[in-house]
């Protein structure tokens, strides 16, 4: 019996194979290259010559203010969107289940940010919020204020704006998820509690969040990789700046190697960068790979 | 349960509120793509021009630049699309079907990849597609995006083959049929709508893909979402031509999701069960 | 007779076109730009056309936006890619490039009138655009068609209403002048904020030097940094308290473009920047200060005047496979005839020959007086006192100016104070130089 399974197992492999290899050729390998290049010098301006330098560039990081600060607002672009996501998702969520009277057509409303192009994202928001001519002065004038808040200017508001708009674009479809898991958690459980008294928020805390925790987790760890790939709606509404305050990690690595050809110092940024990835998601992602089989 | 007034009343208001914000932003978009520059600046700023012009709309379509990439974008979503479903499928099949320990490895690293941000694999692409002149090409865009996409795929479908019961696979394998006539017979067109769903969601990826395709580029090869910008950078921004520009990138995307609306939160919500 | 002669007009048609047709020097040679989207690489653009019927090769201008342009640049020319024959360079950037070899040396193809057919006399350039894109050899590596400054733009109408019959000689007098002009709602100027060597600090740097700062203790021969001196942090005070005091909202990122719509709208009453905008701040469709501008040179320091210089140009990409046909092109984009009749046919009008500065019908279209003075007459004479040295000619310049820029802004968003951003950058610099091996 255990033969048959083998073999049967092995035919899969088979299928699994192609993407198995491709994906090495394509993803293992560039990582370990990345890790080469951080361990030597390498910038084509300069006049010195592509050499080994062993851990002289992680040396640098160390010291660098700015790789700290980018260091500082990942940690701020991960923890407020990722908490307001999951928060604003839930309450969204428990209110949509009620499927009350003109509310359906929001289910599809919802999925419009998930699928916007980021860059449009970015966009849209900076239109939105561009002095005198954005959605903000004209919100402003209808309430009769003078609106003529130039958010991008300061370090705070323009973080601010970042974390307004990754929150904008996740907390819809987060209500999405939440919403589909809601829905299958049983009728009886709620009615049971109903007859022990509790209220209907009462329920959904002692019923409805226990029950969840595993998906929540899920959906944490995952917004968690979207907020660490923010790239686009930086570069569009602030360009990391003014003075640095909107520039995460990736986004230092980015103007490292293309804006100043430090290809080497971009690495080791990225290696950095992997490393901390790996370090706080992978158990997660395993633990969810796990589950799934 | 039933709900208390008050209690429908602060769902009304929590879902409303949103709503609002949600909605904004874009209006905003929308109503400024019908505006010519004065009506942009005028103060204070009003959401519906009393001058409403299609002009930028056809600037942007008269623009060769910026249809040429459109175009590119639409070339390259169908591609990584194809590439994408060949090498998934199979994986994503064999991945359901598969029993042995080697499965949670594999489903893991798939996870893993899937999870790792565009930056990682940014430098040596792009040391790599300049030594083999891959740089600015199509192809070269394929190529990266299918590191992100085939993960993606083969996560989502694998929910899709679970679902489709074994019995009937049985069947087939009694009747002689190997494992690819199996999936290709049987599996695949129950899977069907799943699989269809998977392969736009993989498209709305290609399509919305911007740090490959502004780092990778020159002209020949540029995406919408990138030409975009070149409206943004001369002479100040031309905020009407932004905004056309803009609803016409997202339109693609949104069309298609409409259609796959149903699908797209199960197969997310998919990738989410535990 | 009559037949006879149409012959013959025929025969000599033939002979004069004939061989033209059959073979023009560079048929099918397809030349490839790397441009920034500027008056000047759109009409050259649209003016090639003539070179391509002289020469038989065609051109294709890519145009991005400054900073991406000069981002591309930077990667096609030291990955050696050869997808490019020409590419913008400025003048500091130059020192970038050469070392490793990136930018095709030009004085054995200028020289070679098989190549480029009539003589690109050089002589006719002003001496110091030219000296920018030479290395210290004084080997000739890119042709400039670009020559900057800044100039002092004042709307004399304002100043006048605010009591004062001058513009401000001092960036001292400058602040005070701001302090009359300037209300809630109408700002008194505005500037660049930019983090960049081509932004801020194109601006701030003439600060500095006039307060006595310096980049270096003794460049070339004592690299030590010196961006955090006494002068220096008071320039870069004065400069904050400028911007945040008096400059236009936005400010804190704003570009050049941004200033050159405040000045081109009449939202400001006065501004320090580039000579060469004067064309789009004066565009005759555009603008709404037509008729109402003077002209000066930009405010010295207590230590003096440093008018910025810089000069823009095209160059030959190492990698290139059409070399020749990019030589003569470059010959004939910077040719006289061909630089007039960009002025002529644009806003564009920061040319560096001096025939075209000369010329009467230059002077005619981008005089501008106003009854304040000749904006030609000032241009001439603040290139006259640009400093060369504004930008310094080396491989690390660029990374090392952009800190500062970046330090500026910090200063400017009050997250530090002028003193510490500025300690900050020089420690930064030091590390910058100890990595290329020059402290």
């Amino acid at each position: 019996m255990k033969n048959i399974i083998r073999h049967r197992d092995s035919a899969y492999l088979a299928m699994v194979a192609p993407s198995a290899i491709l994906l090495v050729i394509i993803t293992i390998i560039p990582i370990l290259a990345t890790f080469y290049i951080s361990l030597h010098f390498f910038n084509p301006t300069s006049t010195r010559q592509f050499g080994w330098v062993g851990w002289e560039n992680y040396g640098y990081l160390l010291e660098d203010s700015r790789y700290l600060n980018s260091l500082r607002v990942m940690l701020w672009l991960i923890v407020i969107p990722v908490a307001l996501q999951i928060t604003l998702g839930m309450a969204l969520a428990i209110a949509l289940k009620e499927k009350l009277a003109g509310t359906s057509w929001m289910r599809v409303l919802f999925l419009l940010p998930a699928v916007i192009p980021p860059a449009v994202s970015g966009l849209v928001w900076k239109l939105f919020i561009v002095p005198g001519a954005g959605g903000v002065t004209y919100m402003g004038s209808l309430l009769g204020i003078d609106l003529q808040l130039d958010l991008l200017s300061s370090p705070n508001s323009a973080l601010f704006v970042i974390i307004v708009c990754s929150t904008w674009v996740g907390t819809p479809f987060v209500a999405l998820l939440f919403l589909s898991s809601l829905e299958t958690i049983s009728k009886d459980l709620y009615e049971a509690a109903h007859l022990d008294g509790a209220g209907w928020l009462q329920s959904h805390w002692s019923i409805s969040i226990p029950i969840m925790r595993p998906v929540i987790m899920t959906v944490m760890v995952f917004r968690i990789l979207e907020a660490l790939a923010i790239f686009p709606i930086i570069f569009i509404l602030t360009g990391g700046g003014p003075a640095g305050s909107t520039e995460p990690v990736n986004y230092y690595a980015y103007v490292s190697g293309f804006q100043y050809l430090k290809i080497d110092y971009a690495a080791t940024i990225i290696v950095s960068f992997f490393v901390i990835l790996m370090v706080f998601c992978a158990p997660f992602l395993i633990r969810i790979a796990r589950a799934a089989r | 349960m039933k709900l208390s007034p008050s209690e429908k009343l602060l769902c009304y208001i929590v879902m409303v509120a949103f709503t609002i914000i949600l909605i904004a932003p874009i209006a905003w978009l929308l109503s400024s793509s019908f505006k010519d520059q004065l009506g942009i600046f005028q103060s204070p700023p009003v959401l519906v021009t009393a001058n409403p012009t299609l002009d930028n709309f056809k600037e942007v379509l008269g623009d060769k630049q910026f249809i040429a990439a459109f175009w590119n974008s639409m070339i390259i979503g169908v591609s990584t699309v194809i590439i994408t479903m060949l090498f998934a499928t199979p994986a994503a099949y064999g991945l359901s079907r598969m029993r042995s320990k080697a499965k949670v490895g594999l489903l893991s690293w798939v996870l893993l990849v899937r999870a790792a941000p565009g930056m990682v694999y940014i430098v040596p692409y792009f040391i790599a597609f300049n030594q083999i002149g891959l740089m600015d090409t199509k192809s070269g865009l394929v190529l990266i995006n299918s590191v992100f996409t085939i993960p993606l795929a083969i996560w989502i479908m694998i929910a899709f083959f679970d679902a489709v019961p074994k019995e009937v696979e049985e069947a087939a394998h009694v009747d002689g049929a190997t494992r690819i006539q199996t999936l290709l017979r049987v599996a695949l067109p129950m899977a069907a709508p799943g699989v269809a769903s998977t392969a736009i969601l993989v498209f709305i990826f290609s399509w919305n893909e911007f740090l490959f395709a502004l780092t990778m580029t020159r002209i020949d090869a540029r995406t919408a979402a990138i030409a975009i910008l070149d409206y943004m950078a001369f002479e100040g921004t031309a905020w009407g031509k932004v905004a056309a520009a803009g609803i016409l990138i997202l339109l693609p995307v949104l069309i298609f999701s409409i259609f796959i609306r149903k699908y797209l939160v199960q197969s997310a919500a998919g990738a989410v069960k535990e | 007779m009559f037949k006879k002669l149409t012959g013959v007009a025929v025969a000599v048609l033939i002979a004069t076109t004939g061989p033209a047709l059959a073979e023009k020097q560079f048929d099918g040679v397809k030349l490839r730009v790397l441009a920034t989207k500027q008056a000047w690489s759109d009409t050259i653009e649209k003016l090639a056309a003539k070179f391509t019927e002289e020469t038989g090769a065609t051109v294709q201008f890519d145009q991005f936006s400054f900073g991406q342009a000069v981002q591309k640049i930077t990667i096609e020319l030291t990955t050696k890619s050869s997808a490019y024959d020409l590419v913008f360079v400025s003048g500091s950037d130059v020192a970038q490039y050469t070392p490793g070899g990136f930018l095709e040396p030009l004085s054995a193809h200028l020289g070679n009138r098989d190549i480029v057919k009539n003589d690109p006399n050089l002589a006719d350039f002003i001496p110091a655009t030219l000296r920018l894109f030479q290395d210290s050899d004084g080997e000739q590596y890119a042709l400039p068609h670009f020559a900057a400054t800044q100039i002092m733009f004042y709307n004399a109408d304002k100043l006048k209403a605010a009591g004062f019959d001058k513009p401000p000689a001092t960036w001292a007098e400058l602040y005070d002048y701001c302090g009359k002009l300037a209300s809630p709602g109408n700002p008194c100027t505005a500037m660049r904020g930019k983090p960049s060597v081509s932004e801020n600090m194109w601006y701030y740097s003439q600060m500095m030097y006039g307060y006595g700062g310096r980049f270096f203790k003794d460049y070339p021969n004592d690299m030590t940094p010196t961006v955090n001196s006494a002068g220096a942090v008071e320039a870069a005070e004065l400069y904050a308290k400028l911007l945040n005091d008096f400059g236009i909202p936005g400010s804190v990122s704003a570009g050049f473009d941004e200033v050159t719509v405040a000045m081109q709208q009449d939202n400001v009453s006065l501004v320090v920047e580039g000579a060469p905008l004067a064309g789009r701040i004066l565009d005759a469709k555009l603008s709404k200060v037509i008729g109402k501008l003077g002209f000066a040179l930009p405010p010295a320091g207590p230590k003096g005047r440093f008018a910025p210089f810089a000069a823009q140009g095209y160059a030959i990409n190492a990698a290139s496979k059409n070399k020749e046909a990019a030589a003569a092109f470059l010959a004939w984009s910077t040719s006289s005839e061909t630089m007039k009749q960009v002025t002529l046919d644009s806003s564009f009008l920061a040319v560096t020959r001096k025939s075209v500065w000369d010329d009467a019908e230059f002077r005619k279209k981008h005089d501008y007086n106003y009854g304040h003075g000749s904006f030609a007459a000032a241009y001439e004479g603040t290139l006259q006192a640009g400093v060369e040295w504004y930008r310094l000619p080396f491989p690390e310049f660029k990374a090392i100016a952009d800190r500062v820029g970046l330090a500026l802004q910090e200063h400017v968003v009050g997250s530090k104070t002028a003193q510490q951003a500025l300690d900050d950058a020089n420690k930064d610099i030091i590390t910058i130089l100890k990595r290329a091996s020059r402290l």
